[in-house]
């Protein structure tokens, strides 16, 4: 039997719920107006590797300014990406899910041959070494680092919470998402809207994607997201489109992934597919309770 | 407004009417299906662009060309389908795209007094914070009243409003109508219902056939008079028929009740017999029960209770399919939803239906040949106007698509034929086309049941002729007895 | 059917040349030449019997993938899980070669028949879901892939080693045997090149287009498809064809796997079908959308994107900067252009009309 060291298992549940719940933040985000963004794997992978191009391309600056300049720089080219989605899902009609597949096909590529063009090699970015730790509190006992990335990973759903619940504009979100055409009579622009909540969702989906590569680790690997921007999606919809049932779920799918990660190997190759059985079996479990946003993924064709 | 004309492809809506409303009136709009009461309205609302149309309000002329022009202008409106989003609260509801804003955040509590400062206006009490998709029916439609008047309505449009509604807030409704008009609101008033126009406005204007046929107020109406405005047309039958004489029972539907989507009962108790050689007609405005009626006959909705016997069978509660075979057409009344797949070539369309039948495949594969002639047959015997038997159906005129149902359903020697709204949207001449097959087939022994939102279609044809109001059957008539007031009457919810 | 086939082929085919217009630009910004680099992708593949006998070793799983997204397509389904239906397929035909004795012809055929059932039952669990539990099958699918992936590779380390006495710990099995393999058609060295498998392919592709087009099951797939409540009204039952659809999708990409097994590798290859979203599975959805849908366009769609898949590594010895990675971009965004057929077609539409 493996021994599961407690103060271990909850750094290493933590590390992996960061990514989780930041984009499943961003993707719920996107959602709640009525655009089912598949391709969140796809924008997470290439903001991974943008803040780690971006943070070897700027390590001459000081080290505590080069790692925010990645991270700035990943949140800007998500919010890019989600917005071609965005205009594709809306001005131009096109099918959202061909769309994110197709995001998830390009960017499987192109981080490789970027990575290629950028560095000669077909597997991982040079480690930026960095003297500068991006933990403010540095090390705890028998916890590891804490990282602003933690601080991202609790002010992202209290953020979302409030934007939807307490904003005008978040009010208007959920409107168009469940039903643009109510939301067209109130007098309200439903693709400007989607646009606009698809470019905050692919902010947050930028962070998660900078976080695997600057923080999580030190440098991009080729396939560096590893499935986990499904996971987020996964934990949107195994959450319910609630901002805090969402949190909880990313929390419980962090601690799989511990689980796995201490088990390791074989066993621990089972253990991996525990978010994904959990989404497939609590979307059939739950399928009336867990509502989607009524309009999600239904292109809407102005009149 | 004045001269109001509005035609759309083929029909004439609203043809040159004026109409005028006080201030502080409760103005009732009566008419049938496609008098052009809605029209109209939408026209004052901006939903509809006329072909021409002033409209002046407190005697200056106003421009309304869309919605939001209306409600600046002070006009509010409340239709027949709601448009409310159906997770958000009440209050969000009402306050969506006009709200109270304090620093980037919402201002809940400035929202929360207005709303209540209307509640108060109108003697509702409303849980903002409940969702409306919990509330019941009447109750969502009092969150579009509110919604209307929140946005500052003076003049409120409500469309059919109380076909949602149980008597009893139906009568809550108007208390409130009322209340709204003392404090000066101005109503109009669509519906098709008798006795609610007489309770409720203070005048009552009768469309027909879009165009006005009289306005009464209050002291001077009658029911008579009214259902002669409404209905307003001799009856006078234009087709050739022999006295239908046969016992042989072809349908036979007793004690039927069925839900409708939203799980209400749709069809309540209804019985009926269609036999051999008969148009049975069914009159009555739609959403009474009529669509849940003809699906539950053809298996396409589950029966709750009751049976439905086909030449004396019980054929409630089985396959589609089975029906069919049974020998059972179907021209449905919406063709787009039920009848034809726009997007298949012409041939595929004429094949619906019967695509498992052993003469048109042999081991699985479908056998052109037989296919191509069964088209052709349908087309030349129909008169369907295609280029060929291979253009996307889509690509036909509205009244080639009916007559390629029609011929369809036709051609394949039904016993029974189930047609609902048979010439809907159709012009003059295909009208006469398709109610002559009607005609045609009965008098060859088949059993008709019309179902039809068009009184003269449905007293022109029918040999017998049922009114449906509110899901039953509201009184069964011989063509010879069917008077103007007394279906007009029927069709009204008001007992003869 | 073929109601405006030569506006869906224009579209596509202008929908193809953005995509490598597109392409271009990023192979241009490598600071190479896009001529250079395209016609060297296209003499690596077609230039030597090696790469033809390679670009046609890629178009025989991608048919077969094209068709697992095209025949639900076709029923209103989307299958976005051809990829983990596969793993299982190849893992059972695998199996199958190693542990199951029995003759030629009959070894290989049961291989196929269980592949193939495997498969069918890996989308019969989403298309159930989607019907009975409302769960969409788009997640459930791309879910699914995952837990596929994963499920054969703890069966390859596993339980095939702990049960089986194999060895499998370098992540690939044992040869199969002699009798389970697929014969070469192409061969360029000893037991490497195309198989049988490219006929089996296009014969499918072939079967499919008769199966849609003109069965009477095909009928009621597309009527179900393009109109669920007009197909109910006439007798046919959308949810039934639905899952029927997707159970055929499941087989074909099932059959896709086990081609590759016996065919090519002639053993499990641990994730075999390159993981992620450049394999095949997705280059399946690619090929579809490029045919339109359209069964037989999907053999020359497929092999182009075969061609590519070959022409990359001669891309990548050839120009030091592009690694072959680069396919899977361009498919990419293939993809999306052909996310936007609206577009499209509304030019092909005017410029149609403006000859006319």
């Amino acid at each position: 039997m493996v021994e599961i060291l407690p103060g271990i298992f909850l750094a290493i549940t933590l590390e992996l719920s960061i990514p989780i719940i930041i984009a499943a933040m961003g993707e719920l985000t996107t959602e709640r107006s009525g655009v089912l963004n598949v391709g969140i794997e796809g924008v997470m992978l290439s903001t991974s590797f943008v803040a780690a191009y971006v943070h070897w391309a700027v390590s001459y600056l000081p080290a505590e300014f080069s790692i925010y300049v990645a991270i700035l720089g990943a949140a800007l080219v998500g919010m890019i990406l989600n917005l071609v989605l965005a205009v594709m899902s809306t001005y131009l009609r096109a099918d959202q899910v061909i769309a994110g597949i197709g995001i998830n096909v390009f960017a499987s590529g192109f981080t490789i041959l970027a990575l290629f063009v950028a560095f000669r090699v077909f597997d991982t970015t040079p480690t930026v070494v960095t003297s500068y730790s991006l933990s403010p509190l540095a090390r705890l006992p028998n916890f590891g680092p804490v990282s602003p990335f933690l601080a991202i990973m609790i002010a992202a759903p209290i953020f979302t919470y409030w934007l939807l619940r307490r904003t005008r504009f978040g009010l208007r979100i959920r409107a168009v998402g469940e039903n643009p055409e109510a939301a067209e009579v109130a007098g309200l622009n439903v693709y400007r809207l989607r646009l606009l909540a698809t470019a905050l969702g692919g902010l947050l989906i930028g962070l998660a994607g900078a976080y695997l590569s600057v923080d999580f680790s030190p440098r991009f690997v080729r396939f560096n997201s590893r499935g986990l921007g499904f996971i987020a999606l996964a934990a949107v919809i195994a959450g319910g489109w609630s901002p805090v049932a969402v949190v909880l779920t990313g929390l419980l799918f962090g601690a799989t992934y511990a689980v796995f990660i201490q088990f390791g190997g074989i066993s621990g190759q089972i253990l991996s597919i525990l978010p994904y059985i959990a989404t497939v079996v609590g979307m059939s479990l739950a399928s009336k309770r867990l509502r989607a946003p009524a309009a999600l993924a239904r292109p809407y064709v102005r009149e | 407004m004045r001269g109001v004309r509005k035609t759309f492809p083929g029909v004439i809506a609203v043809d040159g009417v004026d109409f005028e409303v006080s201030r502080a009136e409760i103005r009732g709009l009566l008419g049938e299906n496609g008098a052009g009461k809605t029209t109209l309205m939408k026209i004052l609302y901006g939903m509809v662009t006329p072909d021409s149309c002033k409209i002046y309000l407190n005697g200056t002329e106003a421009h309304i060309r869309s919605p939001s022009d209306a409600i600046s202008n002070q006009i509010g409106m409340v239709h027949q389908h709601f448009t409310l989003v159906p997770p958000l609260s009440v209050l969000e509801n009402v306050i969506l795209g006009l709200e109270p804003v304090s620093n980037g955040m919402l201002d809940t509590q400035k929202a929360l007094e207005q709303l209540q400062l209307l509640c108060k206006s109108t003697g509702w009490s409303m849980d903002p914070n409940s969702p409306v998709e919990q509330l019941p029916v009447g109750l969502q439609q009092r969150v579009e009243i509110l919604k209307a008047l929140f946005r500052g309505a003076k003049l409120l449009i409500l469309d059919e409003p109380t076909s949602v509604l149980t008597p009893l807030e139906t009568r809550e409704l108007f208390q409130t109508l009322q209340r709204l008009k003392e404090q000066g609101t101005t109503v109009i008033f669509i519906t098709h219902k008798l006795n609610e126009a007489v309770t409720i406005c203070d005048r009552i204007t009768v469309m027909r056939k879009g165009k006005i046929t009289g306005t009464l107020s209050k002291a001077e109406v009658s029911f008579d008079e009214l259902a002669r405005l409404m209905i307003g047309r001799p009856i006078h039958k234009t087709f050739q028929k022999n006295p239908s004489t046969s016992e042989i029972i072809l349908l036979e539907c007793s004690d039927l009740w069925v839900r409708g989507d939203s799980k209400k009962d749709a069809v309540r108790r209804v019985s009926l017999v269609v036999r051999s050689g008969e148009i049975v007609g069914i009159a009555g405005v739609e959403g009474n029960g009529q669509t849940e009626l003809v699906e539950a006959i053809m298996g396409l909705r589950k029966v709750e209770q009751g049976a439905v016997r086909i030449k004396g069978n019980v054929r409630s509660n089985v396959r589609p399919l089975d029906v069919i075979n049974s020998g059972v057409a179907h021209i449905p009344e919406n063709r787009h939803e039920r009848g034809l797949i726009l997007d298949f070539i012409v041939s595929e369309n004429t094949l619906l239906g019967f695509q498992f039948r052993n003469e048109f495949s042999t081991r699985g594969i479908l056998s052109k040949h037989s296919i191509l002639e069964l088209a052709n047959k349908i087309i030349r015997a129909f008169n369907v106007i295609t280029p060929s038997t291979k253009t996307l159906t889509k690509n036909l005129s509205g009244g080639n698509q009916q007559k390629l149902v029609a011929g369809r359903e036709l051609s394949r020697s039904p016993d029974l034929i189930i047609a609902a709204q048979p010439t809907r949207g159709l012009d003059l001449a295909g009208t006469e086309y398709i109610q002559s097959l009607l005609v045609q087939a009965r008098n060859e022994g088949k059993g008709v049941l019309l179902v039809s939102a068009d009184l003269d279609e449905v007293l022109n044809l029918s040999d017998r002729i049922l009114v449906m109001y509110e899901g039953r059957v509201a009184g069964e008539l011989h063509a010879s007895e069917a008077t103007e007031e007394t279906i007009g009457k029927l069709m009204g919810g008001v007992h003869a | 059917m073929n109601g405006g086939l030569e506006r869906k082929l224009l579209s596509s085919a202008g929908t193809l040349l953005l995509g490598f217009f597109a392409g271009a630009i990023l192979i241009a910004s490598t600071g190479n030449n896009p001529l250079a680099v395209y016609g060297v992708m296209f003499s690596g593949a077609l230039g030597s019997i090696r790469g033809i006998a390679d670009t046609l070793a890629f178009m025989a799983p991608m048919i077969l993938t094209a068709l697992a997204f095209l025949i639900p397509a076709q029923a209103g389904v989307w299958n976005v899980g051809a990829q983990g239906q596969m793993y299982f397929g190849g893992f059972m035909a695998g199996s199958i070669g190693l542990l199951v004795a029995l003759p030629p012809g009959l070894h290989q055929l049961t291989a196929f028949a269980a592949a193939g059932g495997i498969g069918a039952l890996w989308a019969l669990l989403p298309a159930i879901l989607r019907e009975f539990r409302r769960a969409s099958e788009i997640v459930t699918t791309i879910m699914l892939n995952f837990v596929a992936q994963s499920m054969t590779s703890y069966l390859l380390y596993n339980t095939l080693s702990s049960v089986f006495g194999l060895f499998t710990a370098n992540g690939q099995t044992p040869f199969v045997m002699g009798s389970a393999k697929l014969p070469l058609v192409v061969s360029y060295a000893a037991e490497t090149g195309a198989s049988v498998m490219i006929f089996i392919s296009v014969a499918i592709a072939l079967l499919s287009s008769v199966f849609i087009g003109n069965s009477k099951w095909g009928f009621a797939i597309r009527a179900v498809g393009l109109n669920p409540k007009v197909a109910e009204s006439h007798g046919m039952d959308p949810v039934r064809f639905r899952i029927l659809a997707m159970v055929i999708g499941g087989a074909l990409a099932g059959i896709a796997g086990a081609g590759e097994i016996i065919g090519r590798f002639y053993q499990y290859r641990d994730q075999f079908p390159e993981g992620y979203f450049g394999g095949i599975g997705f280059a399946g959805i690619a090929v579809a959308l490029v045919a339109r849908l359209n069964p037989v366009a999907i053999i020359p769609a497929a092999l182009l994107f075969g061609l590519m898949a070959t022409g990359a590594p001669a891309v990548q010895a050839t120009f030091g900067g592009i690694p072959r990675e680069l396919v899977w971009t361009l498919q990419g965004i293939i993809i999306l252009f052909q996310a936007i057929p609206y577009v499209f077609e509304l030019a092909v539409k005017r410029s149609l009309r403006r000859t006319k």
